[in-house]
């Protein structure tokens, strides 16, 4: 208690979140007078990240990192462009497969959401779509990014869990596909009201380079490779998730470098040094939270609430649904990947063994809820991204994104009542 | 009033070792009247063997169950339970635990603030191949094999011309099936565990190795126990090292007898002879090791 | 006098961050080359590098460190500011010396605790497996980091306290977000 009190006054304090943690460690010895398991702290957090697995997250965000100075993520568009430009709504369909494609490379939703909102929504306005539509939709359809593989949340939590980071990618495919296609009915029915100038259409037509139909093919399919190698790779097994990685980083150089030409050497050094610090944040987290798992591990603080938990309820049904709404409030607070670090040592003990619940369904559910944290009030990621990429005030986004979040909620509550969803592709 | 005692261990709940904890835990309770309890702490959750090395030296944890493998990085004569083919089945390996020069190996931990208590064995180690038997060295030659890459292992591994891979004991599964990896060496409770028989065609019997775990504890926990706790800790230690080492032995049996017919088994009865250049590379790197000779003499080798 | 030795403790605690991430960009660029060359030689040759991952690991913790250090040292880790952006501005940058102080605390009894485990005779005896080699110098980047962190928050910590008796506001940081 006195130490959840001391971990919410340096949250407050905006004490950067690894830190908090270490403090409410501070704290906790504080209260229990004993420092001398000051002396193990070090090493914990040092082993917290000997991990092979881990090498996988800098390694995925350098690849965005050169996806994007080398073009790729532009050419997919492209194509998704090329294939449904002519459907009603067709651009709406666009960003979302968009979307779908750029989530098969990227393992974050921020990161998509970055991307796509800078290179979707501006185009959806210029055909007449509701901005804040449009900004809602690219936010919404960016947590796609975490839930098809690969996924950072899903090599944090398998690292957590000591589960296989490739199932956890297997699991989350249906999921994935399942919310793609939830989305796209919500775009089917909402029909957004499109208020389209068509002197403006047609100059923007006309500005725009005539290219051909089977280069935007070429060009993509040569994109497109870096996910196969990927989703391939992992799915039969012929590389560890984090090779995978490796793999689609060589690829997406030369496929950036040489076959488009955009990416140029002078590129790295800014590269490389934004993957050590974009990965640092978080493995810095994993590390604080290692530390603070161990005290409380130490102190059997995780049996006191397992205990508690098994007052409310015997069924392993309700606990999940429990865990969700739990984890969607937890979410609408806490940045999910900082909140998944300090929950999960905690739920997935009782999951397992009080409640039978497989780790990789709980791994899903619990990853995918706190995606959906990123776009709920208060502190949501992917709103602020949103919001600061397109310009529109936070108000309206939170407006216009809510029958999407609603959507995703159904979706994950879905899943979480039903494993199948998440075990049927590799039959655990 | 009671004290905790807080006993840790790297291996999953329903693993022999844990149960022996758990076991000794219940004893411990029972033989004291609850004036000690011991608290199991299964799974790595308080760290790996390094770290739990550290706690039990800093005095924050008080027990630990080590590989002999960890232990040997710490007292060198324990490389002597790596000793290739030095006992024929785990039964043979249990009653080794009980000579002089396996309990000198105990003591020699006492300068580092350490009390060993006792072994508690894992399942020999073995060979799973995933698309070959082993019948001569040449079958390992270049062939990715998992192994624990503990000095003595490794260089048996190498003498042996296979490929020493890293690979996670979580991975080995997929590892298997997707090629990655073409051999494990295990033991069968990982083996089945994991239900790796089904990505692998051929397990081979060699008994290669013998897999003790050491039992540590802290030297200042153990001094500040009065004499009485001191007395009934050893006997609960003494009653629960012949269960678990029992419960291992059925465990070995048990294994087998599921994994005849899932998998082809080869017993590879001249194992020694075929594997005798790697033996060679161990004796020539092991072999003055003063424990290792008397431990050959007191077992009749 | 004091202005001029505040911005040169500026001028030398942006140098570290600059050279922190030098070392950090060399790591990432290494590990991602090792392993590929070690799935290559794996595919090619059947024959992967024994040692590659466990280097490759404490080539990450390295980095992870470095980077988290230069992280604070330009004020852009991860906190949540949503209640402290409501706060008058002098009481903002008040609570911000604040933070940084009670940081360099933690820090300086954790570089503490670092230099006892290091010199602690078990931990002589832990090996890098893989490589053969004791694995005490790869330890050495926990020192290093607290080390590097209780700088950088002194830092702040003064020129923050600097900022706030001379009633000069806070300069604007550049935010990151994470994951
Ligand atoms: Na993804
Ligand atoms: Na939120």
């Amino acid at each position: 208690m006195k130490t959840g009190l001391s971990f919410a006054i340096l949250i407050a304090m905006a004490m950067p979140v690894a830190f908090v943690l270490i403090g409410a460690t501070f704290a906790f010895m504080l209260f229990e007078s004993n420092f001398r398991v000051l002396s193990v702290l070090p090493g914990v957090m040092f082993s917290g990240l000997e991990v092979f697995d881990l090498l996988a997250i800098p390694l995925f965000i350098l690849l965005g990192e050169i996806m994007n100075a080398g073009s790729i993520t532009r050419k997919l568009i492209d194509a998704a462009r090329l294939l449904l430009g002519r459907v009603p709504n067709g651009l709406a369909y666009v960003c979302l497969t968009a979307n779908l494609m750029l989530a098969s490379i990227v393992g974050s939703a921020t990161a998509q959401i970055a991307i796509m909102t800078k290179t979707m929504v501006g185009e959806m306005e210029r055909d007449g779509y509701p901005k804040g539509f449009s900004a809602a939709l690219t936010a919404a359809a960016g947590i796609l990014g975490p839930i098809i593989p690969p996924s950072m949340p899903f090599i944090l939590y398998g690292v957590i869990a000591q589960v296989s980071v490739a199932d956890m990618f297997l699991a989350g495919i249906l999921p994935g596909i399942l919310l793609f296609v939830g989305l796209a009915l919500l775009i089917t029915i909402r029909q957004p009201r499109r208020d389209i100038d068509i002197e403006a259409l047609q100059a923007a037509a006309a500005a725009r380079p005539e290219v051909s139909a089977l280069r935007v093919l070429l060009e993509a399919s040569a994109a497109l490779s870096i996910p196969a190698v990927i989703v391939l790779g992992i799915t039969f097994g012929i590389v560890t998730p984090t090779e995978s990685a490796v793999l689609a980083v060589a690829i997406a150089v030369v496929v950036g470098g040489l076959v488009f030409g955009d990416l140029k050497w002078r590129d790295f050094p800014e590269m490389l040094s934004r993957t050590a610090q974009g990965s640092a944040l978080v493995l810095i987290l994993i590390a604080a939270a290692k530390v603070f798992g161990w005290v409380l591990t130490y102190y059997h603080v995780p049996q006191a609430i397992a205990g508690a938990l098994q007052m409310m309820t015997t069924d392993p049904t309700l606990f999940m649904l429990l865990v969700f709404a739990f984890c969607l409030l937890v979410g609408a607070f806490i940045d999910g990947i900082a909140a998944m670090i300090i929950l999960v040592p905690i739920l997935l003990p009782v999951a397992t063994g009080v409640y039978g619940v497989s780790p990789i369904h709980f791994g899903v559910v619990v990853c995918m809820t706190f995606a959906i944290g990123l776009l709920t009030p208060p502190v949501g990621l992917g709103l602020y991204i949103s919001a600061a990429i397109s310009g529109l005030p936070m108000t309206k986004i939170v407006r216009d994104i809510t029958p999407f979040v609603a959507l995703t909620i159904v979706v994950v509550g879905l899943i979480a009542v039903f494993p199948a969803l998440t075990l049927a592709l590799f039959g655990a | 009033q009671s004290q905790e005692m807080r006993f840790a261990m790297v291996t999953p709940p329903s693993h022999v070792w844990t149960q022996f904890a758990n076991h000794f835990a219940e004893g411990v309770a029972e033989a004291t009247e609850g004036e000690i309890t011991v608290s199991v702490f299964p799974a790595g959750q308080l760290g790996n063997e390094a770290e739990m090395l550290q706690q039990i030296s800093a005095g924050v944890l008080e027990m630990g169950i080590m590989t002999a493998g960890t232990m040997s990085l710490r007292a060198p004569d324990f490389a002597a339970w790596q000793d290739p083919f030095a006992f024929a089945d785990v039964s043979e390996a249990i009653a080794a635990a009980d000579t002089e020069a396996a309990q000198a190996m105990l003591d020699s931990l006492e300068p580092q603030g350490m009390r060993g208590m006792g072994y508690i064995f894992a399942g020999m180690r073995h060979i799973l191949m995933s698309d070959r038997d082993v019948t001569a060295l040449s079958d390992l030659a270049s062939q990715k094999v998992r192994i624990l890459p503990f000095p003595a292992a490794l260089t048996w591994w190498r003498a042996a011309g296979a490929v020493p891979t890293p690979v996670a004991l979580g991975d080995v599964y997929q590892a298997l099936s997707s090629g990655l990896l073409d051999g494990v060496d295990i033991d069968l409770d990982a083996l089945v565990g994991f239900s790796m028989q089904q990505a692998a065609e051929h397990l081979i019997l060699t008994n290669h190795i013998a897999f003790p775990g050491v039992v540590v504890m802290s030297d200042n926990t153990w001094n500040a126990l009065t004499s009485e706790q001191q007395a009934a800790l050893s006997k609960v230690f003494e009653e629960s090292f012949a269960w678990g080492n029992a419960l291992q032995v059925e465990a070995e049996a048990a294994n087998l007898a599921r994994l005849e017919g899932e998998i082809a088994i080869t017993r590879l009865d001249n194992a020694r002879e075929i594997f005798a250049p790697a033996n060679e590379a161990y004796e020539a790197q092991f072999g003055e090791l003063p424990l290792l000779q008397a431990l050959r003499e007191q077992t009749g080798r | 006098m004091i202005a001029q030795i505040g911005r040169q403790v500026d001028r030398v605690n942006r140098a570290l961050a600059w050279l922190e991430l030098l070392v950090c960009q060399i790591l990432v660029a290494s590990f991602a080359l090792l392993l590929l060359v070690n799935v290559t030689l794996r595919y090619v040759l059947s024959a992967p590098l024994f040692y590659a991952e466990e280097t490759a690991i404490y080539m990450l913790i390295w980095m992870t460190y470095l980077a988290a250090a230069a992280s604070i040292a330009r004020g852009d880790m991860v906190a949540l500011t949503i209640l402290t952006d409501k706060l008058p501005a002098r009481l903002r940058q008040g609570l911000k010396v604040v933070v940084n102080l009670l940081m360099a605390a933690m820090c300086i009894a954790l570089l503490d605790a670092t230099i006892a485990w290091l010199n602690a005779p078990g931990t002589a005896f832990d090996l890098a497996l893989t490589l053969g080699l004791p694995k005490r110098p790869f330890y050495a980047i926990m020192a290093i980091f607290f080390a590097l962190v209780t700088f950088h928050t002194l830092v702040h910590a003064l020129l923050g306290t600097l900022r706030l008796v001379r009633g000069e506001a806070e300069p604007t940081a550049p935010t990151t977000g994470v994951s």
